[in-house]
């Protein structure tokens, strides 16, 4: 490198940080990819489908990064790729310990990546440390293996089935295979009880009807086998005819090569290496302008069958791979996550600027600039639909990523907890994903400490021994419901009450309902673990959901019934970006409430309105609501209108009204962050621009309401 | 296996029923190089069948090349029983493409068999 010009220093110093940015993504895909393997495998140690993708994943790990010049973790997921090909090989079984200090690896792996990516530094001496774990349980293994397993396996060599391979195979039986009693056709039947198998006859050596003779074979056979069953099973096929026919087998596709893609290879080098075609001949088609299986057939270098014979080999093989790989590579592309959010970002303000536009046509009252506003709003209308829909990922990755937690800590606490899930394929926008990661880890840590019983308490209470934490995803019209249920022992609510009165988030004598002291679970500050783990049960947890699901637009339920278990279930809008919104005003100033929160609207009249303890209420049809004064909220100035309005809202599953001067109605949204000045705006989370070009304020509506019930309780502390 | 041979002009029809295996694939023979022989366009007509062996499928192979040299026709009347077509996808036999080098308009009896071929 020293000797290089300057210029093609740089160019390479480039490339490779054009191939790192690439990488990155992919990089924890695969990281993804490893975790979930082994975790597979860890329920099934000698599910071969699972040790194949886990050493892909390392496999394609190191072949990346050697391309992004990632020394050292080319270095050691090679080291780690050499032990666990004894696992792939069979030679050393997927034990527990086994799998434990791979994750480990994988952990590290993923800390050298991180360095790489978001700076800082790897302990070197940790990953030779994991290795020489590694190598040495490896031994021990393997040796524990031949004392005991090895026998067994000689007695049983169905124990593990090998992997699937996609064979080769050229039949050619003698001219006088019916005179000794063999019907070939039987044995290609045979062949196909072996698993899925393509068949081609060639049939050039047929002779016109005056040189026929009844009893000669002319017909010899190309066959394309995908099988388990090893190349023993293959050759008894033929065992009758093995001495008068012609059996050539390959293998040409592994399941667990590591060189897998989903290409396989071209036309005219398998013919080459069926022997159907000289690489001279090849080399000469080629340069025709052509199809190469088309130049083929009309030059008559090579008959049809024997190109249509490596056709469908080539194609069987691609179907093959592309069904490993789980994807059809052609109808997806890999687009940089910022490039997505500009485009979102491109598309607010689209949306904002058609506001304007149809605002500015209806004020003209010119009927074709009307039309072509119109025009503008439809299509505005799919572009953002479009493009919020290309941002949706599947829950399925965050899904995937709580085995390993669930895993780790049910361990640490001596508890035996299975993660099952539903409706990973649910989309979501991609930042919705990103922000649920930290409050459904610490819903599920909460889960595995509190609410899961360890096995004996469980077995006495006569419930199966492992616990079940169930997290499922399913679309609610604009909203996407994740619950996360445990059989546990649900909710204690006179530990749950007990603990609010001594934290005096309860008066000794208050009247609450079972319901509302469940939901005190997430009231700030409140824990009711006897101890403080390194789990759960430092009393910052729920809370910290609450309010992240809150920040996120969304609700969050309770329900829990003693003995059985607690279901939480999370409400989120499917996309943070735009919203439907639910325009208001109170004086010149603009506010806008989430539509997804709004019940209903009646006008406040001096008839129907009240005040009890300080609280403003209002009768609405026999129900009595609590009301919020946004005027009075954020101090706005000049006198109400005589008839005011009231937004009704459902906040955590009650109802709170809120008084404003008038209702203006839906409108869509484009979040725009207050920026740093504002952020400490209690009760605001955002704002939006008008189609006339002003700004209106984004309610934070739940904040709103904890804001009211604070002040009351210190108005209610200050009087006594 | 029962046969029936009439001819039309230019034309002969060829009935097959039974089994289309090697004891009967020289009979077979014979009716297809007369029907050769006496017309230009042999329409084949398998009525039932019960077995069909290699043997007799490289005959309707070779009768149709043969007929393919001399510029005739060899077709099929109607579509094969199931069993029939069953055989020639056993066999291997069904084309997808085109047929062998003699069948320059796609009239290779393998090309008319539906079904999932190879498999």
């Amino acid at each position: 490198m020293s000797d290089m010009p300057k210029d093609n220093y740089d160019s390479t110093e480039n490339i490779i940080k054009e191939l790192r940015a690439t990488f990155r993504e992919e990089a924890y895909e695969l990281l993804a990819e490893l975790e979930s393997a082994l975790l597979e495998l860890e329920k099934n140690p000698k599910d071969k489908e699972q040790i194949g993708r886990a050493f892909r994943a390392m496999h394609t790990i190191k072949g990346s990064g050697g391309a992004c010049e990632f020394h050292d973790i080319v270095s050691f997921t090679h080291d780690l790729e050499t032990m666990f090909d004894k696992v792939r090989s069979g030679k050393v079984a997927a034990t527990r310990k086994i799998i434990d200090i791979t994750l480990l690896a994988r952990d590290h792996i993923k800390a050298m990546l991180n360095s790489y990516y978001q700076g800082g530094s790897t302990d070197e001496t940790k990953g030779k440390d994991i290795i020489a774990q590694l190598k040495e349980l490896m031994s021990q293994t393997a040796m524990q293996e031949r004392a005991v397993i090895a026998p067994e396996r000689r007695t049983s060599p169905r124990d593990a089935p090998p992997l699937a391979k996609t064979y080769r195979i050229r039949f050619r039986p003698s001219a006088d295979v019916f005179d000794q009693g063999v019907n070939p056709i039987k044995l290609l039947d045979e062949l196909r009880e072996l698993g899925p198998c393509k068949i081609v006859a060639q049939t050039e050596a047929i002779p016109f009807l005056e040189d026929f003779d009844p009893r000669t074979n002319y017909t010899y056979w190309d066959v394309i086998l995908t099988t388990s069953h090893g190349m023993n099973a293959i050759q008894d096929v033929f065992i009758f005819v093995k001495d008068t026919a012609e059996v050539k087998i390959e293998v040409i596709d592994e399941e667990d090569s590591p060189d897998d893609e989903t290409s396989y290879k071209y036309l005219g080098d398998i013919l080459v290496e069926r022997g159907d075609l000289t690489p001279e001949d090849m080399k000469k088609s080629l340069k025709a302008k052509k199809l190469i299986g088309e130049v083929l057939v009309e030059t008559g270098v090579v008959p049809t069958a024997k190109v249509e014979s490596a056709l469908v080999e080539q194609q069987h093989v691609r179907d093959l791979r592309e069904r490993r790989h789980g994807v059809d590579a052609t109808l997806n592309i890999r687009v940089a996550t910022s490039k997505l959010d500009i485009l979102a970002d491109l598309v607010g303000e689209l949306v904002t600027v058609q506001a304007r536009l149809t605002q500015t046509a209806l004020d003209s009252g010119m009927s074709a600039l009307i039309s072509i506003a119109e025009e503008v709003e439809r299509l505005t209308g799919a572009i953002r639909e479009n493009t919020m829909n290309i941002r949706m990922l599947p829950i399925g990755t965050t899904f995937s990523k709580f085995k390993r937690h669930v895993r780790d800590l049910s361990a640490e606490l001596g508890k035996e907890i299975e993660l099952t899930t539903n409706g990973a394929e649910t989309e979501l926008d991609k930042t919705v994903i990103e922000r649920l990661g930290d409050p459904l880890v610490h819903i599920i840590r909460n889960c595995i400490d509190h609410g899961i019983e360890r096995p004996e308490e469980r077995m006495k209470a006569g419930k199966p021994r492992r616990g079940e934490i169930h997290l499922s995803a399913v679309h609610s019209g604009a909203h996407v419901l994740i619950s996360i249920r445990d059989d546990g022992a649900g909710l204690n609510t006179e530990a749950i009450r007990a603990k609010a009165i001594e934290k005096g988030l309860l008066q000794p004598d208050a009247l609450v309902s079972e319901q509302a002291l469940r939901e005190m679970i997430v009231a700030p500050g409140f824990s009711t673990a006897a101890k403080v783990t390194g789990v759960s049960g430092r009393g910052v947890g729920m809370d910290v959901v609450k309010k992240a699901i809150d920040a996120l637009h969304g609700a969050l339920e309770i329900s829990s019934v003693r003995g059985v278990g607690t279901t939480i279930t999370l409400k989120l809008p499917l996309t943070l970006a735009i919203i439907d919104g639910f325009l208001t005003r109170i004086g010149e100033e603009n506010f806008i409430f989430p539509l997804s929160l709004v019940d209903e609207c009646v006008e406040l009249t001096r008839e129907n309105a009240f005040s009890k303890g300080g609280r403003h209420l209002i009768d609405v049809r026999g129900h009595i609501v609590p009301f919020i004064r946004l005027r009075e909220q954020f101090a706005i100035t000049g006198d109400a209108p005589l008839i005011e309005q009231i937004v009704i809202a459902r906040v955590d599953n009650r109802r709170v009204g809120f008084v404003v001067d008038r209702v203006i109605g839906g409108h869509q949204t484009v979040i725009k962050n207050l920026g740093t000045f504002y952020k400490d705006v209690e009760g605001i989370s955002g704002a939006t621009i008008l189609g006339d070009g002003t700004v209106a304020l984004i309610l934070d509506v739940p904040k709103l309401v904890r804001i009211t019930e604070q002040q009351e309780v210190d108005l209610a502390s200050a009087g006594g | 296996m029962q046969t029936t041979f009439s001819q039309s002009g230019n034309k002969s029809y060829i009935t097959l029923e039974g089994d289309l295996t090697l004891p009967n694939a020289e009979a077979l023979k014979g009716i297809f190089t007369k029907a050769l022989q006496e017309s230009d366009d042999v329409s084949v007509a398998i009525v039932t069948v019960e077995n069909v062996d290699l043997s007799c499928l490289q005959l309707l192979c070779s009768a149709h090349r043969s007929a393919m040299r001399s510029k005739k026709k060899v077709t099929f009347i109607g579509s094969p029983p199931q069993a029939f077509n069953d055989a020639v996808e056993a066999t291997g036999l069904a084309r997808g493409a085109a047929g062998c080098k003699l069948d320059d308009g796609y009239s290779c009896l393998w090309m008319s068999v539906k079904g999932d071929r190879h498999e």
